[in-house]
């Protein structure tokens, strides 16, 4: 620590006022963009695009229309659906949803429309006619004919409940309208829904149960945008802790000021890069700079579920940091200071570590960059331009602030009473160095790591819950799809097997028998419920052309057999020139080892079974097949980036003090921390995730924080002569406050997530939470222990010669 | 071959006369055909494909069509070439070993150890320990256009085939039921009129379809007989044939109804027999099939497949679960439908008081309710 002043103190506090002024100006110019910033839920960012299964899914992305559907189920809690008043209510329904934004009105099907027909092989052939007939008039027996034609219509489990309590209104949806060319809102439509279908209908005799991926968005934009409320929420408890901590409301609120300031330049910054990139693709260079830059592909800079955690986490930080510069601002008033030799006394001594931290938490994020997923990467940039914002609002603009200002008598005062009376809790943590503490502190640091290590092999890869795994398991849009998955025959988990052959070859009898035998194959793989494709509905079919016998359902070698019952194919079983089929597997669920295990099924089938000039079995799509290359993704990359952040960690913490016993004191309790998140994972049922994945590498760059300050402080106190255990007081009487109300401004800036609507978003809550607090505990408690038996030893044997 | 053909037609020119001339006549038909069955049906059973069905944990939930009771054992057949046995009344089922994926359309055991199934691509399989492996006997798979296939007859004999009215490429086609008489004698019905008969157990297989006199050549989808002299043969567009002397010469019936059979069930008496299929539709003969009755019910669902219970009890099944229970020999029906509304493709009774269906789910056991136990009284 200079006592000099440097160029950078000599300009910044020589030119306060335009340095103010110009810090203003561009405040208002980002907070005005940050204004124009919005919600970016593109699919493409979400998944890992240069996967296998997602680059064979793109490709065929136009040929097959895999289903951008609703399902409102309508139910009724008494009796049956064969009732004129229930009918009544469907029908509204139905009329109701026909003019919803977005919505594909000739495809609309529910009972009451027209393309719902009733079949029945007779003497004459085929007849059949609409559900409900035009002559429908609610008497009873219309009802009565009704009842007939859906057990006729083949519709009970798709259009019918089971049951016989609730039916369905199938809603495809536009993804672009083209009649008035504009894209689908999801969040409009998911509020339509609400408001015009749910609260319009739903009573005690009805109730509405609404699912689809459209729904999840809407759900999903509603959550996120319930997270703007935690920020308050978070800004008005940090601000109570500051005025708590220092006694001091002027510098509280410039701090929280300060690091507001920093939000809205990282998220002002975020926006002009989004223009910048929107600027890009409107001019057609887009494709010409992904071609330079590929891992930009995905990347689009908008505000996601994911990246909104970046505000939270730069606002906890700048406050942290912007503690240490007000701690050392009051202490410096208390010896006397003015407050302009204060606040400049106070940047001298924390600009060079404060930009130290900044940068290791700024490198450790960019880790994530490779991981190739595009929130991810996204996150790993905006994650390092709002440290980037930190230094210049926690470097420039509080310490000016504070110059002007200065600290309140009743936080100089409050410092000066600690000077002399330090309280009693340093003396007793200080213990913690002492060398017979120190062993039991060790032994139990190793069995806890033990143990984390043991829970730790149940750790799974990807979602684990049921339903939309996004939201939570009790989120209304998850109790919709237990319902509608209990009493229909739909499965919300589908993996997409994509069938290649030669144009026009995906009827003819090669492509359709290895399809049929794919489909058994798969099956009978545990996981798998069933399956569907073009060969279930060309047996259906010739079973229908043979006057409904069963002993018909079989594909035909005859292709003129074959070839008939592809006539009445419904639409999304094959692409217009018949070389691509898709087969639906329905699976159980989605984890991890279920999609695994199906995977490989289809991967080992097609090794044997792929013929260029018949078929190939191509994987995959499918909200199955996207999380499947998901899972391998990150599979892939967990080891890659946490070597990398420890790497990162362990060179930052070896170049600041130029010896490996400071790394290993440091970084050991950041991988006990590590290890014990994972246990926590384990144990609440959180899999490695592109949500949960980043948490890891954020928690070990912010954590190192700890551990380089605390240790510096020690090093110099030993260099001073003192030994562990008294270096590691005077460390604690001095900044131990700071570091515990880090710990507890971090953990409570991210732990209001944990209230989010959005499931991944309550993990990454709960996970950070917890790494920054034991983070804390592990610098405090861990790291004098290691330090005592590492550098104790050898600090006396030199002390000695 | 040529010869062969002619008399066949002789033949089915005699047949509507039989009545008349029925001494003089049948010694000649019964001499012609003879000679003509020494002839076989082209068998390609070397043509077809060996995939042996995958041993599998659903096959028992997958599409199954047929089933029938060997003494204490039940075999069911269908999708895929599974083949099952159960032992113990239908709680559990072993998968038998079948040489072939196709769906298997019927089943029939002449004795304890003997039994044959047919299928798609008209193959004819057999066992003869009691359904646990199963052999190809007959088959005749698709030939497209252009594929040399080493058995089939020489160009100059499929000419003169195709002259013949009774000629049809039906290879490809499925046979659909199986019946023997003893260890020895059998027929297999199937698509556009495949009648094919063995006195060999199945070793060599002839085309009889000429004796049936189905000109046109309509599906035949069932063959039943309660005692190997009378025998019955059902169809498509109301078809229905009839043998008095144990196969060897057939009349066409005169039918009550121009839509499908799918299924017959002689009894309860010996001259009593009901037909039935497409549209729900059930027909009861008291004269061996001379003159027919409509029985009035109120299904339209197709029927498939039934069996006589008790004294007077009939229960016939078909599609969307659909359960016709009779006390009364048939003459009146009670509409029963199954909860999970499968399609039923054949019924099974089991220890006298349980039903085994076979069908879109696979197998399922009934329990009985109040209906079937009024059918045992």
């Amino acid at each position: 620590m200079s006592d000099k002043a440097s160029i950078f103190e000599k300009v910044l506090f020589s030119y306060r006022i335009p340095i103010l002024i110009i810090f203003t100006f561009v405040t208002v110019f980002l907070g005005f963009n940050a204004m124009q910033i919005s919600m970016d839920t593109s699919m493409r960012k979400m998944v890992p695009l240069n996967h296998e299964y997602i680059q064979n899914l793109l490709k065929h992305k136009d040929e097959l229309s895999l289903g951008n559907d609703l399902r409102i189920a309508v139910e009724v809690t008494e009796g049956d659906i064969f009732t004129k008043e229930f009918l009544q209510v469907l029908k509204d329904v139905t009329d109701e949803v026909f003019y919803l934004q977005g919505v594909d009105k000739s495809k609309i099907k529910s009972l009451w429309t027209p393309n719902v027909r009733w079949v029945e092989v007779t003497e004459e052939g085929f007849i059949g006619g609409e559900v409900i007939p035009a002559t429908y008039d609610g008497s009873d027996e219309a009802i009565e004919t009704l009842q007939q034609n859906v057990l006729k219509s083949g519709q009970v489990g798709r259009l019918v409940s089971d049951d016989f309590k609730s039916a369905i209104v199938y809603v495809p949806l536009l993804d672009l309208d083209e009649s008035k060319g504009e894209k689908l809102d999801y969040s409009r439509l998911s509020k339509d829904l609400e408001e015009k279908v749910r609260d319009r209908f739903q009573d005690d005799k009805i109730k509405i149960h609404i699912i689809g991926f459209a729904k999840k968005v809407g759900d999903l934009i509603d959550g996120a945008q319930g997270v703007a409320v935690f920020f308050l929420i978070t800004i008005a408890i940090t601000t109570m802790l500051l005025l708590f901590d220092t006694r001091c409301w002027k510098s509280s609120v410039t701090v929280v000021v300060g690091s507001i300031f920093a939000v809205v330049w990282q998220l002002g910054i975020v926006s002009l890069l989004h223009g910048w990139v929107e600027s890009l693709k409107a001019s057609g260079a887009w494709p010409a700079f992904v071609e330079r830059f590929p891992s930009f592909e995905a990347i689009q800079f908008g505000i996601d579920p994911y990246s909104m955690l970046v505000p939270f986490l730069v606002f906890a930080i700048a406050v942290s940091h912007g503690v240490q510069i007000i701690n050392e601002m009051t202490v410096r008033s208390a010896n006397g200071d003015d407050n302009f030799t204060a606040a400049s006394g106070a940047f001298r001594a924390l600009y060079i570590p404060g930009i130290l931290a900044l940068a290791s938490d700024a490198i450790g994020f960019i880790t994530l960059w490779f991981i190739d997923i595009g929130v991810i990467r996204e996150l790993a940039i905006t994650a390092s331009v709002g440290v980037a914002t930190i230094i210049l609002t926690k470097l420039v603009f509080v310490p000016i602030v504070l110059s002007f200002i200065g600290v309140e008598k009743a936080g100089v005062e409050s410092v000066r009473r600690k000077q002399k009376n330090p309280p009693k809790i340093w003396k007793y943590l200080a213990n913690f160095a002492d060398p017979k503490v120190a062993v039991i502190s060790i032994v139990v640091a190793v069995i806890l790591a033990g143990v984390g290590i043991n829970i730790k092999q149940d750790l799974k890869i990807g979602d684990l819950d049921p339903g939309a795994p996004e939201l939570r398991p009790d989120s209304r849009y998850n109790l919709d799809d237990r319902f509608i998955v209990a009493n229909y025959s739909v499965s919300a988990d589908v993996l997409v097997v994509l069938v290649e052959t030669p144009d026009e070859s995906c009827s003819n009898y090669g492509a359709m028998n290895a399809i049929d035998r794919f489909m058994w194959h798969m099956e009978n793989v545990p996981g798998v419920q069933s399956s569907l494709s073009l060969v279930t509905a060309s047996k259906l079919v010739t079973t229908g052309n043979n006057e409904g016998s069963l002993k018909w359902r079989e594909i035909s070698k005859i292709q003129d057999i074959l070839n008939s019952s592809m006539g009445q194919l419904p639409s999304g079983l094959m692409n217009l020139n018949c070389s691509l089929a898709p087969v639906f597997l329905f699976l159980d669920d989605h984890k991890a080892e279920t999609l695994e295990r199906v995977v490989t099924a289809v991967s080992d089938f097609a090794v044997i079974n792929d013929d260029p000039e018949v078929a190939r079995f191509v994987l995959a799509s499918g909200n199955a097949g996207v999380e499947a290359a998901t899972n391998q993704t990150i599979a892939k990359a967990e080891v890659t980036m946490l070597t990398l952040v420890y790497l990162v960690v362990c060179t930052m913490v070896f170049i600041t003090f130029r010896s490996w016993r400071p790394v290993v004191c440091i970084v050991l309790p950041l991988l006990l921390t590590s290890i014990l998140c994972e246990a926590l994972m384990t144990i609440m049922g959180i899999g490695v995730k592109v949500a949960t994945l980043p948490v890891i590498a954020l928690g070990v760059g912010i954590g190192v924080d700890y551990g380089i300050y605390i240790y510096a402080k020690m090093n110099f106190h030993m260099q001073r002569g003192l030994d562990v255990k008294d270096a590691y007081f005077e460390t604690l009487r001095v900044t131990g406050k700071s570091v515990v109300f880090t710990g507890i401004t971090l953990g409570f800036g991210v732990g209001t997530w944990i209230f989010s609507d959005i499931k991944f978003q309550a993990d990454m809550g709960i996970l950070l939470t917890f790494m920054f607090v034991w983070n804390m505990i592990g610098a405090i408690w861990l790291l004098p222990a290691l330090a005592e038996f590492l550098v104790g030893k050898k600090h006396r044997r030199d002390n000695l010669i | 071959m040529v010869v062969f053909m002619l008399k066949i037609r002789l033949l089915v020119g005699c047949a509507p006369r039989l009545t008349k001339f029925r001494t003089s006549l049948l010694w000649v038909c019964v001499f012609l055909l003879s000679f003509s069955t020494a002839v076989d049906a082209t068998n390609n059973k070397g043509m077809l494909e060996t995939r042996y069905s995958i041993m599998s944990m659903k096959a028992a939930t997958a599409l199954l069509v047929d089933a029938i009771a060997v003494n204490d054992k039940l075999v069911a057949v269908g999708t895929r070439g599974h083949i099952l046995v159960s032992q113990d009344g239908g709680k559990n089922w072993k998968q038998a070993k079948v040489p072939t994926q196709n769906l298997i359309t019927g089943v029939y055991f002449a004795n304890e150890k003997d039994g044959w199934a047919v299928g798609h691509e008209a193959v004819v399989l057999h066992t003869s320990d009691g359904g646990e492996n199963w052999d190809f006997q007959y088959g005749a798979p698709y030939m497209p256009e252009g594929v040399d296939v080493p058995n089939s007859p020489s160009d100059e004999m499929m000419n003169d085939s195709a002259e013949d009215e009774y000629f049809m490429d039906r290879s490809g086609s499925p046979l659909l039921d199986v019946w023997f008489k003893n260890e020895k004698e059998g027929f297999a019905v199937g698509a556009y009129g495949y009648f094919l008969h063995t006195d060999d157990g199945g070793e060599t297989w002839a085309d009889w379809s000429g004796r049936l006199g189905n000109e046109d050549g309509w599906h035949l989808n069932a063959i039943v007989s309660p005692d190997d002299e009378l025998i019955y043969v059902a169809g498509e567009k109301g078809v229905l044939f009839r043998s008095t002397d144990g196969g060897e010469t057939w009349i066409a019936l005169k039918s009550p109804y121009d839509g499908s059979f799918f299924g017959m069930v002689v009894g309860p008496g010996t001259n009593e027999a009901l037909v039935f299929g497409l549209q729900g539709h059930i027909f009861k003969t008291s004269d061996r099939g001379d003159s027919w009755r409509e029985i009035e019910t109120a299904n339209q669902n197709g029927l498939m497949a039934a069996t006589l219970v008790g004294k007077h009890g009939i229960i016939v099944v078909g599609n969307g679960g659909v359960m016709m229970f009779s006390n009364d020999g048939g003459d009146s029906f009670v509409k029963h439908v199954t909860d999970d509304r499968n399609s039923i493709a054949g019924i099974v009774q089991v220890d006298g008081d349980k039903l085994l269906l076979v069908g879109q789910g696979g197998v399922k056991l009934a329990t009985p309710n109040k209906s079937l136990t009024s059918l045992n009284q």
